[in-house]
Order: C-alpha cells, then structure tokens, then sequence
C-alpha cells in the first residue's frame, strides 16, 4: 500500500539507526560534571579530596580543579557523609539515621579498597572520630546516655565493647568532636569526655555566655572547639584556657595558624580578605583576594600550607567552590556547583548581528547615494567577518547557537552557550531567592527589541513571591519586583503587548490579580491549581478570579502532572490508515495529565491515570493499574500521553502509549474550544516492558512538528536513550501492520540498543530532568540533561533530512563536475576532429 | 539451588565474619549480594582501574555497591525480596542478573526475564559477571570502495547503455555484420510496415472515392 | 522473400514518382520504356499521390494508438513500486501524449493535407488513451491525490479559544 504522503516522507520514515558517529563524539555536545556543595575537604600533595552534600567523595586536582574521579554513594536525601579522612588512602563514613557504610578509597585511582556497613539498631545522633587505624562511633541519645564503639576502621572488627555512658550533657544537638574528645554544651558549661583511650572521665569547664551559644568543630594542633555566639566565635582549647582571640565562626586553622574571612570594604576591587594569625608566635597578616565578583558570601572549608605558601579553598553561599592561593591572594580557579541542582531551563535564540539588523534601516532612506555607499559599506564588513571567521555571539542560520538560561536551587541564573562545550557566558545571584520557574516574555525575534525573560521565585525568609525581568542574552536586569504577598500562581499570558511582550499574570494567594508589566493587555485565560489531591479550575477574567471547576482525587498521592509543552505545534491533523484514509487526531491544548498512587487493601497499591481538560475539569479519559508502584513519569505531547511505572506482579517496568482521536471526521478544523466536546474521543492503548528503570522522561519538539518524535528516557543507569514513538504508537487492532504502513508490528518488550544512547559512553549521574527545545532547523532539537552533570546534545529524530550530511565530500562532488566538463569539451573537441578527418576522406 | 548452599556458606562465612553481627540479625533481615565482576581482559591491560568506572545499582541504584581490585562486590543491608542487578560500565555490557533472597536468608540468582518472569534459568551465586561485549554506542562510517561504487545499480544503468553507444558504431563498422543488422532491421521493419499498411489501407481505403478531386488539388499545387 | 523486398523497393519508389512528377518536363532517359510501367493500371491506381498522403496521415494519426499494448507492457514492468525508474517511466508516459496534444498542428503539417480532421482526431484519442492509461498508472501506484490523506498536510491547526495556564505550586 503505497500513497502520496508516504511517498513525500520516504526518507523521513527510515527509523533505523539514529546513532551518531564516532568521530562525531563532541562535536556538538558537552558535559560538565559537578559534584554538589562541598562538605568536608582534604588536601594531599596531589589532589583535593571532598565530600560534598550530594553524598559524593571525589578527587579534583588543585591545579585546575578539575574532577580526577568521582564516586556517588548512597541517595544524598538519606545518605550524607559524615566523616572525611585523608592519609593514604581515603576513608568516607555516609548515611544517615541509622545506616551507615564505612569505605576506604584508593586516593589516586578513587577504586573501593575496603567497605562495611554498620546498622544501628536504635535512632541517634551519630558522631564519628577516626584515630588511626581506630574508627570510634559515638551515638547520643539526647538527655540520657551515650554509647561508644570502637571499630578496626578496615574491617569493621569491634575492637572494644560498646560502652554505654550515662551522661545528662549529653544533648545532640551542641555536641563535636575534638580528637579524641566528644564535646558538648550543657547548662552553659563545656563537657568532654576521651572517647579513645578507655576509662577517661568526663570534665567540665565553665563558659560565659549563656544558652544561645553553639559550638563548632576546630581542628587545631591541640584538641579545641569554636565557640560560637551571634557572629563571634572564641577558640577553647580542651583543658586549656579559653583563646582571647575573637574569630569569625568560619575560622579554620592550619598547622599553627589561623586563618579568616573578611569583609575587605577599604578596596571595592577585592572584597574579601583572608586574616591570619600564628596561634603559637601571635604574627598577624592580612591578604586581600581577588574574589571574582558574581560569587556568594565565602567560607572556608579547608586549607593547606606548604612554608609561606598557603592555598585555601573556600566555598560561598552560591555554592561555588574557589581555591585561593596565598600570599598572592591569587583565585587558581572556580567550579559553579550551582549547576548540579538545576530547577528551570530555557533556551534563548540569539539575537541577530548588528550587520543583518541594519537591513531594516537600509531603505528608510531616499537619496540613492547614501543607499549605495551603506550597501557598499555593509557588504565590505560582511567581507571582512567572512574573512576573519568572526561571527561571535549572532544568531546561526539554523538556530543552533543558543543561550541556555538556568536557574538553580541557590538562587543563581546562569547564561550558558550551546556551543563553546557550555561556557558560562554570565552569571547572576539573587540572595535568599528559591527559583520556581523561569517565563519567556519576548524572544530575540523581535529585532531590534530584546530579548526578555522573568524568573518567578519565593523569598526563602518571606515566602513572598518574587519577580526578576533579565535580559537572557547578556544577563543584565530589568527589574527586580519583591512581592508582599505569597504567589498562588503565575502563567505567561498569549497575547502580546505592541513590544511584543508577553505579560505574566500573578495571581497572589488571596485570589488578587496583577499583571507585569501593569501596562499589559488584559486577557480572559483559565487557570489550574494544584493543591496536593485538589485540582481546581479557575476562569481569569478582567475583575477577577471566578472558580470554574474542581476536581478532588481522594485519599492518594499525586504523583505526575505532565502538559502539552507551550510552543509546541502540532503538524499533522491526523493519522493516515492503509486504506489511505485519515483517523483525525483528538488535539486539546487544555489538557492535563494527572497520574496518582493510591492504597489498596487488595492490590497494594493502585496507579490512576487522568486526563482532565483544564477549562472545563471534564475528565476526559481515566484508567487505572492495580499493584502498581512508583516512580511514575508522565509525558504528554500532541493527542497522546507515555507514562511509566513499576508493576509489582511481574516486577519490571511498564511503559504505556495512550492516544486520543476524534475519528473519521474533524468536528471542526479552523478552531479548537474544550467547551466544544459532543463526544468523547476514540481512546487508542497499548503497553509494553521497558527493560530500563526511568528517571525522568522527555519528548523532542521541533519547530513545526513535522520531524517524528522521540521519546527521551534518562535511566537509572546515567543513560539517555531515544525511543521512537511510532515504537510505542498504539497500532489499530483491525489493520495491517507492517513496513508498507510505516508501522512497528507490536513487540512486548521494547528494545533499547546501545546505539539509542544520546550520551554515549558519557555516563550521567543522578538525571533529574530532560529540557528539550527545537531548533530553527526543523529535524533538529536541543537537549539539555541535568542532574548532578550537564550534558547537552541536539538529536535529529528523522535525521537531519533538511542538511547536507555532515560527511557530505564537497570537494568530490566539485571535481566530478569539474570532470564532467572537461570530458564533454575534450570529446567535443574530438568528435569535431573525427568529423573533420572522415570529410576529408 | 541444594548444590549452592553449602558453598555459600563456606564463601560468605569467612567474609561476613564481621558484619554476621550486623547484618545477619533476624530482625533487621539485611542481606549482603555478593559477586565478582571478570571483566575481559583487553579492558583489564587497557585501563588499570577499571574497578573505579564499575559500578553495581541494584534495582536500579536502590541499593548501590563498588567494586574493588580484584574484581569482587558486595551489596550491603539488602532487605530479602527480588531484585535485578546491573553491573554499569562506560565500555563494556553486562548481562543483568535477578537475585532473590527469601526471608530465611537463601539466596537464588537468575537470568532476568521481562516477558515470562516465571521462567527460571538459574546462575551461580556468589555472581560472576561477565562482560559481553564492548558496547557499540556508534554507529560505523560508510567506507567508500570502488566496488560499491561499480555494483551500484545506478552505476550500471549508466554504464552498459554507454558501452552500447560505444560499441555499436564500431561493430556497424564491419561490413559483414552490417548487412547481416540491415537484414534483420529489414525483415522487422517489413513485418511492421506490412501491417501498418494493411491498417492504414483500410483506413484510407473508404475514402479513396472522396478523395477523387482531391488529388487534383494536391497536383495543381505541385 | 524476393516478392517482399520487391514490394519494398516499390515502397521507395513511391517517392521518385513523386519526384518525377515535379520534373515532368525533362526528355526521358534513354531506355526508358513509357509503357512498362503504365501497363499495370493497378500500380498506378496505387501510386496516386493523394491516396498516399491520406495513407501517410492515417499512420500518423494511429502511431498512438500503436503504442498502448507497448505502454501497457511497460506499464506492467514498472511495478507499482515507488523508485526512480518507475517513476521516470510514469512521467515519460504521461508526458509524451501531453506533449504530442499540444504539437498535434505541427505533426500533421508534415502531411501537406491540413484538413485531416479526422486523423487528428484519431491522433488527439489515441493520445488521450495513453494518457489515461498513464493516469491509471499513477492511480494505481497511488501517486494521485484522491483520499483525504493527501491532503492532510495542508490541514492547518485549529486556532485554540481558550487558554490555559497555571499548574504551577508554590503556596
């Protein structure tokens, strides 16, 4: 069965390998790895050491501060390391509660020597101390007593009994360890106790100061602790007397010295200034850093000294971690650990350059000589571009220059560049802001209007909501707006204002509307919320907020909320049959997809599956799956919706391929309304194994919706793979299927070669989502996997039908035509002199 | 199953020594999966820590586990159940194993199977993994040879006519091979004028007493 | 065989009768004999010129329709597979009773005999025939766009009247 549209999309249907090439690797991708905010450090001759709240221990080289290696351990919500020792090899005490892995490492290679795990039997808070080869494990039950183990740290051997100390000072929550002592805070005096050497008593020492004081590890060359109070901190040396040195709470001390962060308001080129002082000879000094402007309020985590050269390495409120050199007061480097937690992602074009923006000024003029001598002029810097190769930051001919625009968990936006292997083209902090999601209100179409861009956030002391209008290309702001109320919701309006701009309705938590920027046109637009089990529609009009609907889903959680994406757009109307007639596709741009777990006393426990459409709250489709288990991903694009999930009985992962059409008729082609519905649509399911466990999931858009889709799955394992939908596409029952359809007879279980792996050998760890965005070329989308690493890479569904191949032999194919030519003049030539000797004849 | 348990026993004995204490406690019900990975040997010489990249997720990183010089794992604080367990390598694939423990503390591994989880091929436990293959994440550039180029039915398309072109003339050439293609053009062209006349005849036949005068006209013409 | 090739020759000789006729002034040559030929009254029933041309008009008006079996043969050959040669074969079929249409005058221009209405009509039939088989072709390899599917791609996307937002929580 052949037809038409078959035969215009001939090469477009080819769904066989979609790999790319080995010399492709890095052509067009890049990874950044990032390792979380540092907790512990350590220094070695060679490389750094960390542990990070990620509950990661990797190596970076303190030259450069790249990753030598890197080692995730445990789940970080569960799991954080509590202990960092280095000497030859690494040792990591992680977990939480009352799991918890002792591990040593292999410093150089970062390879597991030796690991035990240690399960307590009781909760507690847990403190760790590590003399030598002894590991001693201290557990605090607040207000009564403590127990003690001593363990062989290699083997996890109990060297001695535990021992169980009855102490009231025991309080949890104000207590360190100073090697080998366990300290704590009571009742305005210092306790401590030798947890190493058996048979120590507890002493005690007075301090001023009152309750509200907190103490701190201090890692001196004798056993001390930080006292803190408000912003001041004293050294007390155990058994000793109390330090009169007045430290700032982040003092750390290496060998004999101690060293601090300051404030440096005397010089505005460098902010910051590292105090020392000898605590045995009293010697003072004071170094000004540069510390890069952009970074957070800086700490230090760890230092180490070799003589006079010191080299600190400090960490900031944004994350970011520096290493400083002293005396110089030089920054060696920095890593933006505020990338490994990603909450928002958008994809900014770039602007056109300047030459083509001239183009729209080139012919205001009359006068026909000043038209000339600007072409002439305009040509000869094209020239002179094309020359010299630079093209800088404009806009590409297929869109595939962009600006990624991210805003992390810290309050961080970053404009990084899809080319270059992701270099940070500009930074920007915002303090005690939790990003909730990034708005588009212009992009760099509207030339010569910039590009326009609001970060919707929540004030973390307030709860207030926050609005932050930036240029995406430069980073520069456009506004900061501080609300004094709490934002219940905010959308991106449709229409836009005669600058192009797109207004963001707010609408606050006591049903108030404003819209940014106030001069905006006013819309009529529905609005959802979410609000754990209660989903509540409501109609925005121009005086307010007027309920619509609501839905309440009971007793459950909810689990996936997944919507078709703004910009996409939807191509084809329909699918076309083999009897080449067109099953219209239902296309509702209003719905939303729901996906819920719910206890069951029979069947554990039950997946629900909704499909609701916004306006209206008509439940448009539902379905339910019995012993079913999270996690659940949801996907929702064009008329159809992919979930996944774990089914219990037959322990593997499902994935599930629901389509909507409206059947054989359009009931109507020129405008779509969900109030509209007369019936309800054809429900078209299919099922089938995933041999994967999902982490997150994604679809690819492209510009027109023409290119077929690809399903991006990151997995457990860092992969991502690409299926392709008309893999997953519900086949009708009644129909022949085959290669002559441009249909996949249907397979239970869905193959995932090693070949479908965007990332190739590039293993990503802990995928968290999937931004995709199309590209001014129409095969092509942009890809941007992020997790703990950044992975960036564009995939072409259909190939890339609308470019020459990558391989494509320009040269080849000039010198055939170059040959051709020849060859027709030469037997030109020749025919002529044949002709010519046969006349004579 | 019977053959493995003794051996387990003997294996994990004088390995758990230790963590029996922890681990094996009735009421916490933690296992440790345990196993060794044999990578193959290229990989072996080629990367000497290649234990660093290996890592061991167990339904699908639930519980984790590393891998150490010589090759061997082991998972701690599993609870008993079923669960698959991959062994994650940047190069090389490797086949995932379902190991279940019941709640007595017997431990089974076998091969997965997603589409019939009944079926049961079982593999021995402690578990030895080994590498399949290196895994082909690219895909292989076309090589340009001559011989495709040639074979190419498009190639041939254009070639043979050419060679025909090319040759004709000079087989046209030898007087005895020309008259031999005269007789046979002849003998078809005769058998198709033949008819063709016939038809045309017929035709024109009816018309021929119409046409009387018209012949006159065409002569006065001439 | 001999008859044949005779008949063949008179065949060619048609065209120096014609020849003759426009040099009818010139002395005969020598040893020519005026009442050899004219003795067959048959003969020269049959070399009447006007006969001729009708005759000459009348094959030309059924070339086309000599070609249907052909193009039926090929037809059969090329499949109903989409690839280039089927398609190049397609085109050529349909494009050559096209072309022949528009060329229709100049064709029987030749013939010296304009009014051969009939003929042409003949012609412009059998050239309709071939086009129509060319198009059942096409039909048959599903190249016409007949079925709503064909037009599916210009089907332009319904303009929403509502829209959507919100989903977002931040309370």
């Amino acid at each position: 069965m052949t037809n038409l549209g078959h035969f215009i999309t001939l090469c477009a249907t080819i769904l066989s390998a979609h790999a790319i090439y080995e010399d492709q690797v890095g052509k067009f991708d890049w990874k950044r790895s990032f390792i979380g905010k540092v907790k512990h450090a350590q220094f070695d001759t060679k490389r750094l050491i960390v542990t990070t709240h990620e509950n990661i221990i990797a190596s970076l080289s303190p030259k450069t501060g790249e990753i030598q290696w890197r080692q995730l351990m445990e789940d970080p919500q569960e799991h954080q390391p509590q202990l960092l020792h280095l000497d030859k090899d690494a040792v990591t005490v992680s977990g939480g509660k009352s799991r918890f892995y002792v591990r040593g490492w292999d410093a150089p290679t970062g390879s597991l020597l030796w690991e035990w795990p240690l399960v307590l039997d009781r909760p507690g808070d847990s403190f760790w101390l590590l003399q030598g080869d002894l590991l001693v494990h201290v557990l605090a039950i607040k207000g009564s007593h403590m127990e003690v183990t001593q363990f062989s740290v290699k083997t996890g051997e109990v060297r001695a009994k535990t021992r169980k100390i009855p102490e009231t000072w025991v309080s949890g929550d104000k207590c360190v360890t100073a090697n080998p002592y366990f300290v704590c805070v009571f009742n305005g005096q210092l306790f401590w106790l030798d947890v190493v050497n058996e048979g120590g008593r507890a002493s005690s020492q007075p301090i001023q100061g009152g309750p509200d004081c907190n103490l701190l590890e201090f890692d001196g060359p004798k056993p001390a602790v930080l006292l803190v109070r408000q912003n001041s901190a004293k050294i007390v040396e155990l058994g000793g007397a109390v330090l009169p040195h007045e430290v700032a709470p982040n003092a750390v001390s290496i060998g004999s010295s101690v060293f601090q962060l300051e404030a440096n308001l005397d010089n505005l080129d460098k902010l910051v200034r590292v105090k020392s002082f000898d605590l045995v000879s009293g010697r003072e000094s004071s170094v000004e850093i540069d510390y890069p402007l952009g970074l957070g309020g800086p700490y230090i985590v760890s230092g180490q000294c070799r003589g006079p050269a010191c080299e600190l390495l400090l960490s900031s409120t944004d994350h970011a971690l520096t290493l400083v050199r002293l005396p110089e007061g030089r920054v060696s480097w920095t890593r933006e650990e505020a990338l490994s937690n990603i909450i928002s992602v958008e994809f900014f074009e770039l602007p056109v350059s300047d030459l083509e923006a001239s183009i729209e000024t080139e012919f205001t003029d009359n006068d026909v000589i000043t038209m000339f001598t600007r072409r002439i002029s305009t040509q000869t810097k094209q020239l002179v571009n094309l020359v010299s190769g630079q093209f800088g930051s404009t806009r590409d001919d297929f869109g595939l220059h962009r600006i990624i625009v991210v805003a992390t968990a810290v309050g961080k936006l970053f404009g990084i560049d899809t080319l270059r292997n992701g270099s940070i083209v500009w930074t920007y902090r915002l303090p005690n802001v939790k990003p909730v999601m990034l708005l588009v209100q212009r992009t760099a179409r509207h030339a010569p209007l910039p590009a326009q861009c609001v970060l919707l956030a929540q004030d973390v002391t307030t709860g207030g909501g926050v609005l932050f209008a930036f240029d995406p290309i430069s980073g520069e702001s456009r506004g900061l707006d501080r609300l004094s109320y709490r934002i219940k919701q905010a959308f991106v309006a449709p229409n836009e204002d005669e600058e192009h701009l797109k207004p963001v309705i707010v609408i606050g938590a006591d049903d108030s509307v404003r819209v940014f920027p106030e001069r905006g046109p006013k819309t009529v637009a529905y609005v959802y919320t979410i609000d754990q089990s209660l989903v509540q529609g409501y109609r925005l009009e121009p005086d307010g907020l007027k309920p619509v609907w609501n839905l309440n889903l009971g007793v459950c959680d909810l689990v996936g909320v997944s919507t078709r994406p703004v910009t996409e757009r939807v191509h084809s109307q329909g699918r076309v049959l083999h009897d080449r007639s067109v099953h219209y596709k239902y296309v509702n741009p209003n719905l939303i997809a729901l996906a819920t777990l719910s206890e069951d006393p029979v069947h554990k426990s039950v997946l629900n599956v909704f499909l609701v459409d916004g306006v209206t709250g008509f439940v448009v489709y539902s379905t339910s799956h019995k012993k079913a288990k999270g996690p659940v991903h949801l996907v929702h694009s064009e008329n159809w919706l992919v979930y996944t999930f774990f089914n219990e009985r037959f322990r593997r992962t499902e994935i599930v391929a629901t389509e909507l059409y409206e059947g054989s008729i359009q009931s109507n082609s020129t405008v779509f309304s969900s109030f509209a519905i007369s019936q309800l649509p054809e429900v078209k399911t299919e099922s089938y194994i995933l041999p994967a466990n999902p982490v997150s999931m994604s679809v690819t858009l492209t510009e027109r919706g023409i290119t077929n889709k690809f399903l991006l799955v990151g997995t457990s394992s860092g992969s991502v793979v690409e299926i392709p939908w008309m893999l997953l596409q519900p086949r009708f029952a009644d129909m022949p299927c085959g290669p002559e359809e441009s249909c996949f007879p249907y397979m239970p279980e869905i193959a995932i070669p090693p070949e479908a792996t965007i990332n190739y050998n590039q293993t990503l760890a802990r995928i968290r989502k999937i931004a995709v965005a199309p590209a001014k070329l129409e095969s092509t989308s942009h890809v941007l996997v992020h997790g703990l690493d950044l992975f960036y890479t564009r995939v072409a569904p259909s190939k890339t039908f609308d470019l020459l191949k990558e391989d494509f032999d320009h040269r080849l194919i000039v010198l055939v035509l170059v040959g051709l030519v020849v060859a027709s003049y030469v037997t030109k030539y020749l025919a002529a002199k044949k002709a010519l000797r046969q006349a004579w004849k | 199953m019977l053959y493995w348990c003794p051996l387990l026993a003997l294996l994990g004995a004088p390995l758990c020594l230790c963590q029996a204490s922890f681990e094996d406690e009735p009421d916490s019900g933690r296992y440790a999966i345990e196993g060794r990975i044999f990578p193959l040997s290229d990989y072996q010489t080629s990367q000497a820590n290649w234990q660093a990249n290996t890592r061991i997720h167990v339904n699908g990183g639930e519980f984790i586990g590393f891998v150490k010089k010589d090759g061997s794992f082991t998972v701690h604080n599993v609870p008993s159940g079923s669960y698959v367990l991959e062994v994650l390598n940047p190069e090389y694939t490797f086949e995932p194993v379902r190991v279940e423990i019941n709640s007595k503390g017997k431990y089974r591994a076998r091969k997965v199977n997603y589409i019939q989880p009944t079926q049961v091929i079982q593999v021995p436990y402690p578990l030895k993994m080994k590498a399949l293959a290196k895994t082909r994440y690219f895909q292989l550039r076309e090589q340009w040879r001559i011989t495709d180029f040639i074979f190419n039915p498009m190639v041939l398309m254009m070639v043979l006519p050419l060679v025909l072109v090319m040759l004709l003339p000079k087989m046209m050439n030898d007087p005895e091979t020309k008259k031999e293609i005269d007789q046979i053009q002849s003998l078809t062209n005769f058998e198709m004028g033949d008819m063709t006349d016939k038809l045309s005849n017929f035709l024109a036949g009816p018309s021929t007493a119409q046409q009387n005068k018209k012949p006159q006209k065409s002569k006065k013409r001439q | 065989m001999s008859t044949k090739l005779q008949i063949r020759r008179q065949k060619w000789a048609l065209d120096n009768t014609r020849n003759r006729s426009v040099a009818e002034g010139l002395a005969a040559p020598p040893a020519f004999s005026p009442s050899g030929p004219a003795s067959s009254s048959d003969v020269s029933k049959k070399t009447d010129v006007s006969r001729l041309i009708t005759k000459k008009s009348w094959d030309l008006a059924l070339a086309p329709l000599k070609q249907v079996p052909m193009n039926l043969f090929i037809m059969y050959m090329a499949g109903n597979s989409i690839s280039i040669f089927p398609i190049m074969m397609v085109g050529m079929l349909l494009m050559r009773p096209v072309q022949a249409i528009f060329a229709t005058k100049s064709t029987f221009k030749m013939v010296e005999n304009s009014s051969a209405f009939k003929q042409m009509f003949v012609y412009i039939l059998g050239n309709c025939i071939n086009i129509g088989l060319a198009l059942y072709k096409c039909q048959s390899m599903g190249l016409l766009p007949t079925h709503s599917s064909d037009w599916l791609a210009f089907v332009e996307p319904p303009v929403r009247l509502e829209y959507l937002g919100g989903g977002v929580s931040l309370l």
